[in-house]
């Protein structure tokens, strides 16, 4: 009586960002980003892309709070000399362009167009 | 840009049929092979049946029973790309080549299914007739929308019910797309997984103090069966590697028979083997690639909502009060 409707898993809802960003207070170039409606599929992904990149990242994690809440949040600290939130989106166009390498690559296998 | 390249894994592929490809992904990480994987299984979109009107129906299995099992009915969705579900939103790259207009994407489909349970004389002599994924009367504009195998000769259809002289069923099935993780009746795969293939080391001048018996009985204690000893040298050797399960039981052996060390396994590093099969409702290759672009899209929405945020903060920079930037 009290389930949730499937689709909460997955679609964003009106009011929402796919995105939020908290600045930690207590932490210099530290943020708490919140990425609505994922999971640990892209939450362990990021996460260790934020690791490959030891220029700036200093700290990078993340945690799926509540398992009925389907949200992930990331913790991420930077060097003084590159913002936190950049680094994130740095991470998140390196995959991008991985997952066309790995597409290309298993397209060129197979044969297809 | 930070001084860290995106990394060009390589990708070989094993076997490639009609129901499965087993394919290799070398020089990435963990994390990406554990996301396709994931993916695959959960967010790849396909077509399935998912509301059903029944008109009419005495036979021995319940609305909500046949309803069920008409929605694990794999449709073939190899159209998926041409569809809508009702959360997403339109796209606009859906133009059409030659027209220039854009599309209109589907929603859903219709099948129908009337079947009346026939006399043993009029049904060779059968006391039952079977309805199965056959006897679905397909959208007549939407041909190549079908439950899988649909009318292929030689090929078993998929049961749904059985009637008894007299029984009927009639109903109206709706197709709409979806991702498995709404409902298991949109999940692509009957297998996705991958493992990671090890690399073992037989260290040949230390097992030679061992007698016959002794190599028999290091060979013996695995129990996949790994190893073997060569008939003509005598030399333990490994047979079929990727069948290893990381038991560990040859090593905890060949200490005990005084040669630990001998043998070392460990796994290969930045190599991952993926075995996919598909439902039938996509072909396996396209499992893959679907994953791939649903990973791509997902990534792209992220890094556009993240360059959002990063406008945002600018703007209020842009305001300039000498006060420490604070994000929304």
């Amino acid at each position: 009586m009290n389930a949730q409707e499937r689709y909460e898993k997955f679609v964003l809802p009106d009011d929402a960002h796919k995105v939020t960003v908290v600045k930690d207070e207590k932490v210099e170039n530290a943020v708490a980003i919140t990425v609505e409606r994922e999971d640990h599929t892209i939450g362990n992904l990021i996460r260790h892309e934020l690791h490959r990149d030891r220029e700036y990242v200093q700290f990078a994690g993340y945690k799926v709070e509540h398992p009925l809440e389907h949200k992930v949040k990331f913790q991420v600290k930077s060097s003084m000399d590159r913002d936190p939130v950049e680094c994130f989106k740095d991470a998140l166009e390196r995959l991008s362009d991985e997952m066309s390498n790995i597409e290309q690559a298993i397209k060129k296998k197979v044969g297809v167009d | 840009m930070s001084g860290c390249k995106s990394r060009n894994p390589r990708v070989n592929i094993l076997e490639h049929n009609a129901e499965s490809i087993k394919f290799e992904l070398r020089e990435t990480h963990l994390s990406v092979a554990n996301a396709l994987r994931r993916v695959m299984l959960s967010e790849v979109p396909t077509l399935a049946i998912d509301l059903v009107e029944i008109h009419y129906n005495n036979t021995v299995l319940n609305d909500e029973f046949i309803t069920h099992r008409l929605g694990l009915i794999p449709i073939v969705s190899t159209k998926v790309d041409k569809f809508r579900a009702w959360y997403e939103e339109d796209e606009e790259d859906d133009i059409d080549e030659q027209t220039g207009l854009p599309i209109d994407p589907l929603t859903e489909v219709e099948f129908t299914l009337d079947v009346l349970g026939r006399e043993s004389e009029d049904n060779d002599g059968e006391e039952t007739t079977v309805v199965t994924s056959n006897d679905i009367v397909l959208d007549s504009l939407h041909p190549d929308v079908a439950p899988i195998n649909y009318k292929v000769e030689n090929v078993k259809p998929i049961v749904i019910v059985k009637l008894r002289p007299g029984q009927a069923i009639s109903l109206k099935a709706t197709v709409r797309k979806g991702i498995g993780k709404d409902h298991a009746k949109w999940n692509p795969c009957a297998t996705a997984v991958f493992r990671v293939p090890p690399a073992i080391r037989v260290n040949q001048q230390m097992l030679s103090g061992l007698s016959d018996a002794q190599r028999q009985q290091l060979v013996d204690s695995c129990p996949s069966r790994c190893f073997r000893v060569n008939p003509d040298t005598k030399e333990v050797e490994v047979q079929n590697a990727d069948r290893y399960t990381y038991d560990d039981e040859i090593v905890r052996k060949a200490e005990l028979l005084g040669v630990g060390g001998a043998i070392l396994v460990r796994e290969k590093p930045e190599h991952f083997v993926f075995t996919v099969e598909t439902t039938g409702s996509l072909p396996p290759h396209q499992i893959v690639l679907g994953a791939l672009g649903t990973l791509k899209k997902k990534l792209n929405v992220l890094s556009r909502d993240t360059a959002r945020v990063l406008g945002e903060q600018n703007f209020r920079e842009g305001g300039g009060d000498g006060f420490p930037m604070e994000y929304a």
